[in-house]
């Protein structure tokens, strides 16, 4: 066993092996900073070259874009405030207000630092707890997975300290949007006005570039505010300091944990995670009224939270043969090219190679580290680009990337609706992070609660019988309470001060 | 004088009209061809078309580019298809989603709104089951199924999915009474071994995997023809039932394509289908390369078609 582990140690450190990590490595950073470029895309893209490598070499080349991409969407939220990918979207609730302050570096290298904590864990897990989480996370059917959805979706509750009001009225609304195309169930059109483009229902990728990107440069046209922050000449701290680091032991753990548990539930996703871990970072921080106004403890949780998704996602597909999302069914097709079907037979047959995924996997994360770590400085070196030259940048990524996604303008035109629509949320005061929230987590609560009900056929106790739902849904209640107590219960604090 | 100087210009425009579109047919292909996809970037559809379209270009002798349309089942690629020209220069990567997406009526025409270049192979669509599942074989499954009416949930990929009519054309056929879960792809597999789901309808790749490594067993085929690989399991027409589902895959032109350009086209994808590129792929989806010409596919179709149709019917999916 040991001397398996180590000859798949020896393959991975194969010089072209490292190699094909690293242009892994690079490739992700720049797909995954990219709006509108998705990991998955970056991996179509890579598949026809591993068709003619070696089965090791290809998984190299993968992992390496898998791990990276997960920082690179963290790069452009910060900076920029445009989130490269769903699952950065958390990070830069926090990770831009940083900016902001001009202590952008230190975002990024913490944004960094959580990422190779959270890949890290995730590995660990894979390694050694595998076939135990494979098989809680098949536990999750229909009513756990509603459940746990709609856990993610009170976390709108959150975002109503200014006006709670507010808060459900653009949630509530997003919630609306996504009941535009086919019906899930019936494969119906619904509010689609007789428009077939509609059907395909509103993406959320247009929408999340939208409503964040589109206000910044309408209000940087007006020219009355600078919207890209100043760049500050001395950047400080981008290499984190061991202190920082270990003060940010909890946010990442609690990150790691969730992103690797719901990263190993077939179909629940990677945003669910970061919004999960963000919203419970803050309620067990000692500083969670800083979260929102740039508090790093707000970017480890989520980007801890959405490296360890891969880690997570790998479980099911190595020991299950059972791909959770698109990345990880990419993934599976390479191997089988190659001839290595993954599931349980992976382990007995050809246990050497499941070694060699678990180096490459540790290699990916490492190479992440180092090659993130060490180009901070040029990334942070974007905000000295004048805003004249940036803005048109930007908004030329963003029709870009819209179009990319599906090869049609119509997109890039959903994208303007959400981006004019936002302005004029953020001009009166409505946050459109529960809009967001709403977008992502919206098809999946309507659809796991209505597969439960015809799985229970129509009985609602489903969703108290099964334990692990009802545990969810206590959550939930209480994530809609909770905001409603705190100010009874705070003025009693304040007296024994 | 002004009449017979337009008369002129017309004739002359006329005329360039006309050797333009001669000249297209005789030295086709002169600029890269689209190929549309009707479905995202990474699934079965995407990963054998883009090998196809990569192991077609050499016959071609222009680039081919994959261009992905996904939603409505496929809906959309098939309305952007029909709506383009009519030059050989726009083409799609159809499948079965070319008879549901048209059937179920979201989108106005039918699978007759294109001339069909070629079928190039299919996909087994078997009902699958746990391995630690009581019922050995499909009339033991069926006979629990009519004694219980009502307790089996099948799985498939959607209402109106090749998957979900494929059940529902066994239900109607056999007399049961099942329900039908809507699963999707991503979560069928996981509720089948999870116990959501007694049996699952799924493509043949999804589930080897499991049937390898002796977590579910596939009960019956419903391709025309055996599987090889799996010789002990019959298909539903050996059986004498008159249900041949299969998710084929092909390439459909805008209707009114010249018939000198769709021959081209097949012969360079019937080529390009025996490409070493494709070919990996197809082994690895456990497609079965089965190629068929356009007067043989557009027959395939119309039998295919009125098959889906009839499922629909069945399952309350149109009146």
């Amino acid at each position: 066993m040991h001397s398996m582990a180590l000859a798949a140690l020896f393959e991975v450190l194969h010089i072209q092996n490292l190699f094909a990590i690293m242009v892994g490595v690079v490739f992700g950073l720049f797909i995954g900073s990219t709006p509108g470029l998705t990991i998955s895309l970056g991996m179509v893209l890579l598949l026809p070259i591993t068709f003619n490598l070696p089965p090791v070499t290809s998984i190299c080349l993968l992992l390496g874009l898998f791990a990276s991409g997960m920082t690179g969407g963290s790069f452009s939220a910060i900076l920029l405030n445009i989130p490269g990918t769903p699952s950065a979207s958390a990070t830069a609730i926090d990770g831009h207000e940083m900016t902001k302050k001009g202590i952008g570096g230190r975002a990024l290298g913490t944004a960094v630092t959580s990422s190779f904590f959270g890949g890290m864990f995730g590995l660990v897990c894979l390694a050694l707890a595998s076939p135990l989480i494979a098989k809680a996370a098949l536990r999750f059917g229909a009513p756990e997975l509603f459940a746990l959805v709609l856990l993610g979706i009170t976390l709108i509750c959150s975002f109503g300290q200014t006006s709670m009001v507010k808060a459900l009225i653009s949630g509530i609304l997003g919630l609306i949007i996504m009941t535009v195309g086919l019906d899930p169930m019936m494969g119906t059109p619904r509010f689609t006005f007789g428009v077939v483009e509609l059907q395909a229902g509103i993406s959320f990728l247009p929408a999340m570039i939208g409503l964040f990107a589109i206000p910044q440069v309408l209000v940087g046209i007006a020219g009355k505010t600078r919207v890209i922050p100043q760049y500050r000449d001395k950047i400080s701290g981008v290499l984190p300091r061991i202190r920082d680091i270990l003060k940010l032991l909890k946010p990442m753990s609690l990150g790691a944990l969730v992103g690797t548990g719901v990263g190993a539930i077939p179909g629940a996703g990677g945003p669910i995670a970061v919004f999960l871990s963000y919203d419970y970072a803050r309620r067990i921080s000692k500083k969670s009224l800083n979260f929102g106004k740039g508090e790093p403890e707000g970017v480890a949780a989520p980007e801890a939270a959405n490296n360890a998704v891969a880690g997570g996602a790998l479980i099911p597909m190595l020991t299950l043969g059972i791909p959770g999302d698109p990345i990880t069914a990419i993934l599976m097709g390479a191997l089988m090219i190659h001839g290595l079907v993954p599931g349980p037979l992976l382990f007995q047959q050809t246990p050497q190679f499941v070694y060699s995924v678990f180096w490459a996997f540790l290699f990916a994360n490492i190479m992440n580290l180092l090659i993130s770590l060490s180009t901070i400085k040029i990334w942070v070196s974007v905000l000295k680009v004048p805003e004249k030259i940036l803005l048109p940048i930007i908004a030329t990524l963003c029709i870009v990337g819209t179009y990319a996604l599906r090869n049609t303008f119509f997109d890039t035109g959903i994208m303007f609706c959400f981006g004019l629509l936002a302005y004029f949320m953020n001009k009166y005061g409505f946050p459109v992070v529960p809009m967001l929230l709403a977008i992502i987590l919206g098809p999946n609560l309507e659809k796991h609660l209505r597969m439960s009900l015809i799985i229970s056929q129509g009985d609602p106790s489903i969703f108290v019988k099964h334990p692990i739902s009802l545990i969810f849904i206590i959550l939930s209640a209480i994530s809609i309470i909770g905001p409603f107590l705190a100010p009874a219960l705070k003025p009693k604090r304040r007296a024994y001060r | 004088m002004k009449s017979k100087k337009l008369f002129f210009l017309v004739a002359i425009f006329l005329s360039l009209t006309i050797a333009l579109g001669m000249a297209s047919a005789a030295d086709y292909p002169k600029k890269p061809i689209k190929f549309l996809i009707p479905f995202g970037a990474g699934g079965a559809a995407d990963l054998m078309g883009r090998a196809l379209a990569a192991g077609t270009k050499p016959y071609l002798g222009q680039p081919i580019v994959a261009v992905n349309r996904p939603g409505a089942g496929g809906g959309i690629m098939y309305s952007a298809l029909k709506a383009s020209r009519r030059d050989g220069y726009t083409v799609g990567w159809n499948s079965l989603s070319i008879l549901t997406s048209t059937n179920i009526g979201n989108v106005p025409f039918k699978y007759t709104a294109f001339d069909h270049v070629c079928r190039i192979g299919y996909t087994g669509m078997p009902i699958a089951v746990r391995a630690d599942a009581p019922w050995k074989t499909f009339e033991q499954f069926i006979s629990y199924a009519k004694k219980n009416p009502g307790k089996i949930k099948i799985g498939n990929a959607g209402t109106g999915s090749g998957t979900h009519l494929t059940a529902v054309l066994i239900e109607k056929e056999f007399g049961i009474k099942v329900i039908h879960v809507p699963l999707g792809g991503k979560r069928r597999v996981p509720s089948l071994l999870g116990g959501e789901v007694e049996a699952i309808c799924v493509p043949i790749p999804e589930i080897a995997p499991q049937v390898q490594a002796g977590q579910a067993r596939i009960i019956i085929m419903t391709t025309a023809k055996k599987d090889p690989a799996y010789p002990n399991i019959p298909t539903l027409k050996e059986m004498g039932y008159p249900i041949v589902m299969e998710l084929f895959r092909g390439i459909s032109v805008p209707k009114g394509t010249p018939v000198s350009i769709i021959n081209i086209l097949a012969e360079a994808f019937r080529k390009g289908a025996e490409s070493p590129e494709f070919q990996k792929i197809a082994k690895q989806k456990g497609f079965k390369v089965s190629y068929m010409g356009r007067k043989e596919f557009e027959a395939y179709l119309k039998v295919q078609d009125a098959s889906i149709a009839k499922a629909m019917r069945l399952g309350g999916l149109v009146k």
